[in-house]
Parts: C-alpha cells; sequence; structure tokens
C-alpha cells in the first residue's frame, strides 16, 4: 500500500496529464453538440466582450468600404421599392393586405469576429437571445449566404458559416432548379463545393448558384455563388462543381439574421411525418 | 524571482495580443495557421515543477480554445506538449546538466538546440491539433502537410519573434 501511495507520488504529473487530456476531449465532443452547452454559452459571452472591444477599434478603419457596400444595397433595395414600378397596363390590379402574409422578418447584426482561416470556422455577431435570436436563425451578407445561428448567450450568437467542415446547405442552380447539397473543403475561403447534383442537366461555367428553401431556413434565391468549374462524374451520375462564393468572407461586417415565421409550424408537420 | 514572475506574465500578454490581433487574421492558404502562442508555454523557465507547468498549458489552451470558439482543441495539443516538454526539454536544452534556464531561447540556448526543440514541440502540437481537427475531412496525407508547413512558418515567426523582442543580456 505505502509502495502504492509512493509510485502515485512520483507520477502525479502523469495522472493530471491524463485528466486534462480526458477533459480536453470531453470539451471537444461536448462543443459538437453545440447549442446545450452552458459552458459554449459561458465561453461565447466572455469572447464576444473581447472582441465586441477589438471591433470597436478596428471597425474605424474600414468604415469607408463598409458604407459604400451598405449603400450599394440600400440602391438595389431601393428599385425594389414599389414607387420605384410603374403601372404597366391598364387593366385593373388591387392589392389585397391579406394575401401576403410575412415569412421572413429579418435583423440587422454587427460581425464581432469573424475566422476564415481555419478548417472549422466561426462568427461572432452583436446580437443574442436578448434580440430574439435563436439557433437554427440563417443569417446572410448583403451579398449572399453566410451560415447558421448555432449558439446564443443574452448579447452575442455564434454563427457556423458556410466555411465549417460540418456546414451543409441545401442549394440549387438558379438557371436550371436541379439541387444539391453545398460543402466545404477547408483550403480556401473564396471557393466552396456543391455534391449530390446530378449530371442529368448540363451545369455551366458561369452559373449562379442560390439557395434552395428546402431547407435550414434561408429563403428561396439567396446569393449563394458562381460555378467556376463543373466535373461530372460518370460513375456515379454525380457533378463535382467547385464555386466562388458569393460572400467574401474575409470582409464581413454587417449581416442579417433571418427569422422564419412559420418554422415552428414546419417543424411541427415534419416531425408529424417522421412518426408515422 | 518577482521580477521574472511579471516578465513572463507580460511575455504571455504580448503573445496573446499578438495571436489574436494580428495572426488569426492572417490567411497562409489552407496548410499553414501560425500559432506563436505555443512559444509562451515553450519559453517557460526549466525545472518548473510539473504539475503547475501542466495547468499553465492546458489554460493557455482553453483561453485560445474560447477565443476561437471551438473548445478543447487548443487545450488537448497544450497539454501534450507540456508533457513532452516535462520529458525532453531538459535533455536538449540543458543537456542534462544541473542549470536552471528562465528564459530558454535562441539567446539563451545554442540555436541548433534550441531551434531542434522548438520544432519537436512545434510539430507535435501541430500534429495532435490537426489530427483532432482536420483528419476526419482531409485524413492523415493532409494532417501531415498542413503539420509540416505549419510548423515551419511558426518557427520562422518564433525566431523572428525572439530577435525582435529579447535582448541578449536576458540570458539564463
Amino acid at each position: 500500500m505505502n509502495k502504492l501511495l509512493q509510485i502515485l507520488k512520483r507520477y502525479d504529473y502523469v495522472v493530471t496529464f491524463v485528466v486534462l487530456v480526458v477533459l480536453s476531449l470531453v470539451l471537444m465532443s461536448r462543443s459538437s453538440y453545440y447549442q446545450s452547452s452552458r459552458l459554449v454559452a459561458m465561453g461565447n459571452s466572455i469572447a464576444g466582450n473581447w472582441y465586441r472591444g477589438v471591433n470597436n477599434i478596428g471597425s474605424y478603419f474600414g468604415l469607408k468600404a463598409e458604407n459604400d457596400r451598405l449603400a450599394a444595397e440600400n440602391a438595389a433595395l431601393r428599385a425594389q421599392l414599389a414607387e420605384s414600378y410603374i403601372s404597366y397596363t391598364d387593366s385593373v390590379f388591387t392589392v389585397n393586405d391579406t394575401v401576403y402574409k410575412q415569412r421572413y422578418t429579418y435583423t440587422e447584426a454587427k460581425v464581432l469576429k469573424n475566422s476564415w482561416t481555419q478548417q472549422n470556422n466561426y462568427i461572432m455577431i452583436n446580437k443574442g437571445s436578448d434580440h430574439g435570436v435563436e439557433p437554427d436563425m440563417a443569417v446572410i451578407s448583403p451579398q449572399g449566404i453566410v451560415g447558421i445561428v448555432v449558439a446564443t448567450s443574452r448579447n452575442f450568437a455564434t454563427v457556423m458559416p458556410v466555411l465549417h467542415s460540418v456546414s451543409r446547405n441545401s442549394v440549387k442552380v438558379r438557371r436550371t432548379g436541379v439541387s444539391g447539397s453545398l460543402v466545404w473543403d477547408g483550403l480556401n475561403y473564396e471557393y466552396a463545393q456543391i455534391v449530390d447534383i446530378t449530371t442529368a442537366y448540363q451545369i455551366n461555367e458561369g452559373d449562379t448558384i442560390v439557395t434552395s428553401g428546402q431547407a435550414n431556413d434561408f429563403p428561396e434565391g439567396i446569393p449563394v455563388g458562381y460555378v467556376q468549374s463543373a466535373e461530372a462524374n460518370q460513375g456515379t451520375g454525380f457533378y463535382k462543381v467547385r464555386l466562388r462564393l458569393a460572400t467574401d468572407f474575409n470582409k464581413l461586417d454587417h449581416v442579417y439574421i433571418i427569422d422564419n415565421r412559420f418554422r415552428e409550424e414546419q417543424q411541427k408537420l415534419m416531425k408529424g411525418l417522421e412518426s408515422l | 524571482m518577482n521580477n521574472m514572475i511579471w516578465r513572463i506574465v507580460g511575455r504571455f500578454l504580448l503573445l496573446m495580443a499578438i495571436q489574436l490581433l494580428v495572426l488569426n487574421y492572417v490567411y497562409l492558404g489552407g496548410y499553414v495557421m501560425p500559432m506563436l502562442y505555443v512559444l509562451f508555454i515553450l519559453m517557460l523557465p526549466t525545472g518548473m515543477k510539473r504539475i503547475p507547468l501542466l495547468l499553465i498549458a492546458f489554460g493557455t489552451g482553453l483561453l485560445m480554445d474560447i477565443m476561437s470558439n471551438a473548445l478543447g482543441f487548443h487545450a488537448l495539443a497544450c497539454t501534450v506538449v507540456a508533457m513532452l516538454r516535462i520529458w525532453f526539454a531538459d535533455s536538449i536544452l540543458t543537456r542534462n546538466e544541473p542549470v536552471t534556464i528562465n528564459t530558454p531561447s535562441v539567446f539563451s540556448v545554442t540555436p541548433q538546440y534550441f531551434i531542434t526543440y522548438l520544432m519537436l514541440m512545434l510539430a507535435a502540437f501541430y500534429l495532435v491539433f490537426y489530427t483532432a481537427e482536420l483528419f476526419g475531412f482531409r485524413g492523415f496525407g493532409g494532417v501531415l502537410l498542413a503539420t509540416i508547413c505549419s510548423t515551419l512558418v511558426t518557427t520562422l515567426l518564433v525566431v523572428l519573434y525572439q530577435l525582435v523582442f529579447l535582448k541578449k543580456k536576458e540570458e539564463s
């Protein structure tokens, strides 16, 4: 017994080492469950406050470029206002308010921390559960798709961008409507890949890829990117598409969080389907 | 003694600032991620007590984890580096002589020995880090290539850092 204690004492640092390694592994596996982890929410607010400080300094330097981008977006939106259209026919067109029900609402947020150099990147934004942000909400930039909210604390939220090894988004070719799955190989933040897209319809270089609106609460038609190359694999009947992302993840500043008002209803319906 | 602790704290803050404010925003292709902050663990005095060393390394890694929003990866790699340091630092840095080196660097240790130590530790760090993070989607070849590239770039950065921020007189 004494001898055992002596050995333990001699190798106490090995025991410490093993404990710490196990602890790291537990943390690693916990963070894949992401949403539920309280530790993540805590880390979220520590890192959030830090990056808010850093960002306050950094954002002065990008003010001009960011203003230009926002002005360009304002112009594009203004063009879509009812006032920008003139009546083209003489036939009567009644606008019935109850015909439309608002499906998506947008919340503006600022990017506090953004990474694009890792294989599993995260974005932190300055809106959290206090502002009605919830996990699974979609996030877009003025240029296109960004990612999905994965965790929230009171004032901050983390977003899993397209630039993440487990990110999957349903997208389609705008011209043909054929859909596939958007993935990222972790190599270059400017390019992503599409898998599971059938060779039945030709894909050309330069084709625009947009969100399909079928999953993940992205409205249909948000720009994703532009096809750079498409290789048909005759064996599997699927294309391997490489596309240039519409969003410049290197210069992300303002983003929009999209709330799908019908999400609960849609999910309930899907659940009913699964239990059949 | 007190002076030395403050110097270590100062180095920690400086390395973390460089890492979090500059290096984390540098994109050098998908295979290189400069992790200068690991140097903090490598520059702790030789002959340090083992358990505090392990705990400090784990804490440093955990802080990086929190800042990069994926828990466990840095903590694991840093803990492994600390353990390897316990086993190998003495034999490489002090050649098993009974001396203590307060600030292991290219100045206080023969440069070849220091760089050997540096590269071994960094390679171990990246091997663990990338295996945890990348293996699933780039396989062993990808992990190995990323380890080699990142180790070389970080080694270069460490040497630059020490040439800029350390004075020659800071020897042992």
